[in-house]
């Protein structure tokens, strides 16, 4: 057991514990201070939200390992991707979303299209892709555990699970928030020192350079099929526009207006930090790997931290993973138990304000099981598995979500079909074809559009009194 | 009584950076960028890492210009 680092991240895990409690009554009041942290989030205090939320353990830990291990390209367009999705959420989703106010994805697409069918797909689709989600997250919060802490990697799971869960049941998006700025700050922190350490440990950008290529060749090369590439990109831009548990950030924002700014300064955050941890990280990761291959990818980055800082910048760096990995989770539980609470079980039972809150908490602690269950035999790649899984959601949702914002003769029938066409035309690619990694949305994305204009032409327009409330919407 | 238009509407600005950001996106990786390289690096990460940091600054500075205006 590594005694300064163990230390170090249980002064961070208990001041996030501490701050879940101290939010517990305000959070428990009504279902918008659980929910949405009451819409009074300041916008730097967002953006660094958005950083913490969006970069996950496979933001800080998995895409540097997969970045030394396949090269700087390939996480390098995930990473901007991710950044680039909310620059198009706020031009195409923020602002409608924001004046609807919708505090789900869910509920925004229940306003829009009145059908009992949308009504338990899309809750049920969020639930699914975000167990995988945080499935991943969990396989981070284990790694950290071994390799930085010294326990075992069932124990650093668990551990995990006990805080976000706690902080997440008690304290609500209040919670959320304040913890995701703690952490947004700290990983920003980090990977600037971090950065700074590796260049000098390697003696410069050239000297970083040269030794990564010389022990892989293909470093900087873009060496795999063009669609992975440009899959992992653009599945990472899609995902800003449909993605629950970022757009529940815009629920958080006092206006449209600064909604619409948080998502773009959590784009510039987010490039600035994808720049440095997949090309300054990735490639001092490789310089300490050799041209070796590591039994765990996604810990070539623990290895870098081994040779260029002491015991108290791991421990610090130990307490930016779990914070990376916690404000993700954090965001997907609190998203998860909002499609179980507020779109599934309040649809078949009357609730009360208080009865809802309290509903809210027990859902957070329903999904946490779940994943817990399933996080004892994770699969290899963190960031292949949850990409992959936000896939399905970006072709079942993405479609829905643009046309209804956007298209006047989106209808429900139009919209149910694009869900069934998208993620049923996913699933059949990812489980009975070989196609190069990602590149299932070249195909089912196009499917669910065709069914979206199909289903909707071939059923009786919107009324009039849903154009004009969408109208409303975009009204400056 | 409904517009005839299609589609709600959207700022010019908006439209104009969305074209650019898929245009040269798209552009980013054709087999002409993606075999350049620059610095160790291929010329799609570059020009993908200076799109990405683009466009933030300049949404916001619409975005505030359009908000004084208004």
């Amino acid at each position: 057991m590594k005694v300064m680092e163990l230390i170090i991240v249980a002064i961070y895990a208990i001041a996030m514990v501490v701050i879940g409690l101290y939010f517990r009554k305000k959070a428990s009041e009504s279902t918008s201070g659980f929910w949405s942290a009451s819409a009074s989030v300041p916008i730097v205090v967002n953006s660094f939200c958005l950083l913490a939320t969006v970069m996950s353990g496979g933001g800080m830990m998995g895409n540097i390992g997969l970045a030394a291990a396949l090269g700087i390209g390939y996480i390098l367009c995930a990473n901007l991707g991710s950044g680039a999705g909310l620059g198009m959420s706020a031009i195409f989703v923020a602002k409608p979303l924001k004046k609807s106010g919708a505090k789900t994805i869910s509920q925004f697409i229940q306003m829009r299209f009145e059908n009992k069918a949308i009504a338990f797909l899309v809750p049920i689709v969020v639930i699914i892709a975000y167990t995988l989600y945080l499935v991943a997250q969990m396989k981070a919060s284990g790694t950290v555990g071994e390799y930085i802490l010294g326990v075992d990697f069932n124990m650093g799971l668990i551990i995990t699970w006990i805080i976000f869960t706690v902080y997440v049941m008690f304290g609500g998006m209040l919670a959320v928030t304040w913890t995701d700025f703690i952490q947004g700050l700290l990983m920003m922190a980090v990977t600037i020192i971090a950065s700074v350490a590796t260049l000098i440990y390697f003696g410069g950008y050239s000297n970083l350079v040269q030794t990564a290529t010389d022990f892989y060749p293909n470093m900087g090369i873009l060496h795999l099929p063009l669609s992975s590439y440009a899959g992992f990109f653009f599945v990472w831009v899609f995902i800003g526009l449909c993605s629950p548990h970022i757009l529940m950030r815009v629920g958080t924002a006092k206006s449209p207006f600064a909604a619409s700014i948080s998502l773009h300064g959590g784009m510039l955050l987010i490039t600035v930090f994808s720049i440095l941890t997949s090309i300054v990280l990735g490639m001092g990761s490789r310089g300490v790997m050799g041209a070796e291959e590591i039994a765990n990818r996604d810990a070539a980055f623990l290895l870098l931290i081994e040779n260029i800082f002491g015991p108290a910048m791991r421990g610090v760096t130990g307490a930016a993973i779990y914070a990376a990995i916690m404000s993700t989770a954090a965001g997907l539980l609190l998203a998860a138990a909002a499609a179980l609470s507020n779109d599934i079980i309040a649809r078949v039972k009357t609730m009360t304000e208080k009865q809802q809150t309290a509903m809210g908490s027990i859902s957070v602690l329903i999904i946490s099981c779940v994943v817990l269950a399933f996080s004892f035999n994770p699969p290899e790649f963190i960031t292949i598995l949850y990409t992959q899984a936000m896939n399905f959601l970006v072709c079942c949702l993405m479609i829905p979500t643009l046309a209804g914002l956007w298209w006047k003769r989106a209808t429900a029938k139009g919209a149910l079909l694009a869900i069934l066409g998208g993620g049923i035309s996913y699933a059949i690619l990812f489980f009975g074809m070989n196609l190069p990694t990602f590149s299932e949305l070249f195909i089912a994305m196009p499917i669910s559009l065709i069914c979206m204009i199909i289903g909707s032409l071939a059923s009786t327009p919107p009324s009039d009194d849903i154009i004009m409330m969408v109208a409303s919407w975009h009204e400056e | 009584m409904q517009s005839k238009k299609r589609f709600f509407p959207m700022r010019t600005t908006d439209v104009f950076a969305t074209i650019v950001f898929f245009g040269v996106s798209i552009f980013a990786f054709t087999p002409m960028v993606t075999n350049a390289m620059w610095n160790g690096i291929n010329c799609c990460s570059w020009l993908l890492s200076v799109l990405v940091l683009c466009v933030p600054f300049y949404n916001i500075i619409v975005a505030y210009a359009t908000q004084k205006k208004s």
